[in-house]
């Protein structure tokens, strides 16, 4: 029964992963996008900080949640908690369904463990 | 025939557990870690209820309207194509403060699940009984304070649904013979209702959840190791359904004036179907037709149905059965670990690996070869054997069980082949 | 110096956890396996209970190979026993298996009451590893 939990956990371990990186990082960016782009931030902080600071910021985090390409699936009107405050709500949603895929990818990592039958293995 | 049914109860749970660790392998098999599930979501109710408490108002003026503040809906409107708060409405909420609050709501309903799953399942697998007693006392205890807990949360609220659960518990007290009266009153804080009787009702909630965590500690103190916090995967499985439902279902106060005004505002309207509070309450009108908590209420729909001194018998007794639980059918305690104290070094290794702390290290008299012995508190001894399994020396044997025959039992299988 | 005794049949001593498989339905008289009589068991309370020295006593005595069966993990019925045999036998718990046992006869299995047939199949899968060591000699 090796190979095909094998299999599994792969397939669980990776979806998981993506699927948990795009449910995430959409509440993340609906939160978190217009705090870190606009103020209090964009004027007094980030005008301060060093320019490899901020461009490493903008590398990670897109400049709008528009940016993020797949959102159009989760977020149909592209807006952050600043534009509309019921995103809050879709915020945590997200947050949820992520970690509860992250225990799918976690189980696939339990799956690629073997189960010892010998001590010396 | 009891304990006919204690297993064919055993093996449904093991069947049930078994088509589970296929999916999620032995090692994070949530329903293997019933115990430490409800003492983690325990622990979402108390951060979500610290921050709940930064702003509540324990006065019947500022009760209800506090908690609405928390909660409401970010109402808005349009001013030159931007949103804006809507200025008309002073209760414009605090981001995020419905959904601590369907955090908090959310997880004492499943904290509520898990324990009774939990005790279900401790009773299935036939491991409450005999030595056992003590978490299982104290687990029902447990299961008293966060009912407890859990009602006084609902009354904090000051709704119309927390006056009626008041109105039915002062009845429900009353109906007691001598101390019925006096306990009605210091449910309360007095003769009436007053501010006090929100500080009181506040006082029971954050008394009881503390005294939850020193159960807690009567419940593991005769656990060695026990599993305080369940697997990785099956903590972000609990994390994430509580986050999914206080986002999905947050705790909003659509009140009706909301629906009206913004009825064609499909972003309010959709929260209307789960309302966190009721009206206001109103001292002296008793609205009867609340929306009932079916885990944390069912005492009051007892007491609807059947009336005070019933609801107070069949409560009784399903408190005294849980209570004797323990203590029948009773095992035979004839195997309990034996130390002998001439082979015994006090290397301490049984005593460490005791998996219900039945023994302790005593020092010796002084002048002894070793510093310690091992002595068998034999209450606490389940007969397992793992102390035997632990002793390099001998020391420590099953009288029934003992490792000579286990020796010759071996040497005998070894000779059967030959 | 280990024990040279000629055997016309291999044998497996297994120590078995009465809370485990279902194993008085699995046996004949002679405590041998009904699926593999190569197998012989001695039933115990808990695999907790096992001491390491006896395992490596069935091997020294002539054993081919020995394993324990315990509850399932994170299901035993005293609570600990199978993780106290498990970490006694990978040697990160006293007492532990001596440094000259050969761990790759030595054999350990978690299972609950209903696991019978994947009990079977995992024993089958340890003999034909040990039964590949031989090989190697």
């Amino acid at each position: 029964m090796k190979t095909p939990r094998n299999t599994f956990g792969w397939i669980f371990l990776a979806t998981g992963l993506v699927i948990f990186y795009l449910l995430a990082a959409s509440a993340i960016a609906t939160e978190l996008n217009d705090v870190l782009h606009g103020p209090p931030f964009t004027s007094m902080v980030r005008d301060h900080m060093p320019h490899f600071l901020n461009a490493a910021l903008d590398a990670v985090l897109p400049l709008k949640v528009q940016n993020l390409p797949y959102i159009k699936y989760f977020n149909p009107q592209h807006l952050s908690t600043n534009d509309n405050p019921f995103e809050q709500f879709n915020v945590v949603k997200w947050m949820g369904w992520a970690f509860i895929v992250g225990a799918i990818a976690d189980i696939g990592t339990a799956y690629l463990t073997r189960v010892k039958t010998q001590v010396e293995e | 025939m009891y304990r006919k049914f204690l297993k064919t109860t055993k093996s449904l749970t093991v069947s049930l557990e078994k088509g589970l660790n296929a999916l999620t392998t032995q090692e994070h098999n949530p329903l293997y870690f019933h115990g430490a599930l409800p003492l983690y979501i325990f622990w979402f109710l108390i951060f979500s209820g610290i921050m709940l408490w930064m702003y509540y108002i324990p006065t019947l003026e500022r009760a209800w309207s506090s908690v609405n503040y928390i909660t409401s809906l970010p109402v808005l409107g349009q001013v030159d194509g931007k949103w804006v708060t809507d200025a008309t409405n002073a209760s414009t909420g605090i981001p995020y403060g419905a959904v601590v609050r369907g955090v908090h709501r959310w997880g004492a309903a499943g904290m509520m699940i898990a324990t009774v799953l939990h005790m279900l399942r401790v009773y299935f697998t036939d491991r409450h009984r005999s030595w056992r007693w003590l978490p299982w006392i104290s687990g029902v205890g447990l299961l008293a304070v966060l009912l407890f807990v859990g009602v006084t949360g609902y009354l904090l609220v000051w709704d119309n649904r927390a006056y009626a659960l008041v109105v039915f518990t002062q009845e429900f007290l009353r109906s007691l013979p001598l101390v019925g009266g006096a306990l009605a009153d210091f449910f309360v804080a007095g003769g009436q209702i007053t501010d006090y009787t929100l500080t009181r009702f506040f006082f029971f909630h954050i008394a009881g959840a503390t005294l939850i965590f020193v159960l807690i500690w009567v419940h593991f103190i005769r656990l060695k190791y026990p599993a305080v916090t369940p697997s990785r995967a099956t903590n972000f499985l609990t994390f994430g359904f509580i986050l999914a439902a206080a986002g999905s279902y947050p705790a909003v106060n659509v009140t009706k004036e909301l629906l009206e005004k913004y009825a064609s505002d499909s972003r309010i309207t959709q929260y209307s179907d789960y309302i966190a509070s009721d009206a206001p309450a109103h001292i002296g009108t008793l609205v009867t037709n609340i929306r009932y908590d079916a885990w944390y209420m069912f005492p009051y729909y007892l007491i609807d149905k059947l009336g005070a001194g019933w609801a107070w018998a069949v409560l009784g007794i399903a408190v005294a059965l849980l209570l004797v639980a323990p203590f029948y059918p009773k095992d035979i305690r004839d195997n309990i670990a034996v130390v002998t104290e001439a082979k015994c070094t006090g290397c301490t290794f049984c005593s460490l690996d005791c998996p219900f702390e039945a023994i302790d290290m005593v020092e010796r008299t002084p002048g002894s070869k070793f510093k310690l012995i091992a002595v068998v508190n034999e209450a606490r001894c389940s007969q397992c054997g793992v102390c035997v399994g632990a002793c390099p020396f001998l020391a420590i044997e099953l009288p029934n069980t003992h490792s000579k025959t286990i020796e010759a039992d071996v040497m005998a299988l070894l000779d059967q082949g030959a | 110096m280990t024990d040279t005794v000629e055997k016309k049949n291999k044998v497996i001593v297994g120590f078995v956890c009465q809370r485990s498989i279902p194993i008085q339905d699995m046996i004949d008289e002679h405590k041998a396996l009904l699926d593999d009589p190569e197998v012989k068991v001695v039933i115990l309370p808990c695999s907790g209970m096992v001491k390491p020295t006896q395992m490596e006593m069935a091997l020294t005595k002539g054993a081919d190979a020995t394993f324990v069966c315990g509850c399932a993990i994170g299901d035993c019925h005293y609570r600990t026993g199978n993780l106290m045999i498990r970490a006694r036998l990978e040697g990160e718990r006293n007492p532990k298996l001596r440094k000259t046992t050969d761990k790759r006869k030595v054999g350990m299995f978690f299972f609950t009451m209903k696991d019978k047939a994947p009990f079977l199949e995992a024993l089958k899968g340890f003999k034909d590893s040990v039964a590949a060591i031989g090989g190697e000699n």
